[in-house]
């Protein structure tokens, strides 16, 4: 393998492992704020902080 | 769903640093005097495994705070704001350790294919890279623990145990190339005063610039992870609550059973196993 060869499969491994990654973070939070009808960006949003159900 | 105004900013900063870095590592960089384009490769190689130290580091401090939180059985308001705090730090320690190991793993694949080109080898069983690899694997397992069922106080305090056992192994891989003959170079940077470079120009600020957005990188997918570990929990939660609701109205359908009857389910469940 070349120089330039290993520098851009180290490069395209780095992006490709790091936005798999990403994606999979950011579906998984999609899928599960819809199940649960729910966004978790406020600022007093702790679980423990909601009401138990009655 | 886990996005806020705050995470897109970072995101399109991040993402903006990303090509910019690109053009720095593989353009304006110079190529090295002994290793030619090879070094280039140093501009993902170094920066990961600096990503995955912080991040390692990160998980052992939250881990003590787990377990600082736990402690003691206390009861009452205090006993809930201490679960609440303990929750939260091992989301910290959770999302941080899961970050440190796909780091390590992009230090092990792009220091793999430096040293084919450099050593001749994919790998070499080298005191660097065998620490490494063992470091990897040891949080691998941690993040394994996690996901064992189990209570969940029981479980944080299990996983912040690991995380301080796993995290010995840090200054091992870090001074691995001090401590042993390596074929693995010596520290690229050494911060703090008088601390030796490898590098200058160019180099040393292209190191420094990707470090600094490999770290944007990390904390956008961080706060991302720690939210969908809250939401985890939530669902957990949430199947929980079903489950009991469904439990309830079964029995309240059932009507009044006599102690008879629910001792003969019980043996009936418990031969059933």
């Amino acid at each position: 393998m070349t120089h330039a060869a290993s520098v851009i499969t180290g490069y395209l491994l780095a992006a490709t492992a790091t936005l798999t990654y990403a994606a999979w973070v950011v579906r998984r939070g999609r899928t599960l704020g819809r199940d649960l009808g729910i966004d978790t960006t406020g600022s007093a949003d702790d679980p423990s902080d909601r009401p138990s159900p009655p | 769903m886990t996005g806020s105004l705050a995470t897109r900013v970072l995101g399109a900063v991040a993402l903006a640093a990303v090509a910019v870095m690109a053009i720095l590592a593989l353009w304006i960089s110079p190529a090295d005097e002994v290793q030619g384009d090879a070094v280039r490769l140093m501009y993902v190689h170094v920066p990961s495994i600096w990503v995955a130290y912080g991040s390692f580091v990160l998980t052992a401090f939250a881990s003590a705070r787990v377990l600082w939180r736990t402690r003691s059985g206390a009861g009452g308001s205090q006993g809930v704001i201490a679960d609440r705090q303990a929750r939260h730090w091992d989301r910290v320690a959770g999302a941080a350790a899961e970050l440190g190991v796909i780091f390590t793993a992009l230090t092990l694949m792009t220091g793999s294919l430096w040293g084919k080109v450099t050593w001749g080898a994919y790998w070499q069983w080298d005191a660097r890279l065998t620490t490494s690899v063992l470091l990897f694997v040891t949080y691998l397992g941690y993040l394994a623990l996690r996901r064992l069922p189990a209570e969940s106080r029981s479980r944080a305090r299990r996983s912040a145990v690991m995380a301080l056992i796993a995290v010995v192994n840090l200054p091992i891989v870090h001074f691995s190339v001090d401590w042993w003959r390596t074929l693995h170079q010596e520290a690229s940077l050494e911060l703090g005063p008088g601390g030796a470079r490898n590098y200058t120009g160019e180099m040393y600020w292209t190191l420094l610039y990707s470090w600094a957005t490999f770290t944007m990188v990390a904390l956008w997918i961080g706060i991302h992870r720690y939210r969908v570990l809250r939401l985890e929990e939530l669902a957990e939660e949430a199947a929980l609550e079903e489950l009991l609701a469904a439990r309830r109205a079964e029995y309240e359908n059932a009507g009044p059973r006599s102690t008879e009857q629910e001792s003969n389910e019980r043996a009936e469940q418990v031969t059933s196993r």
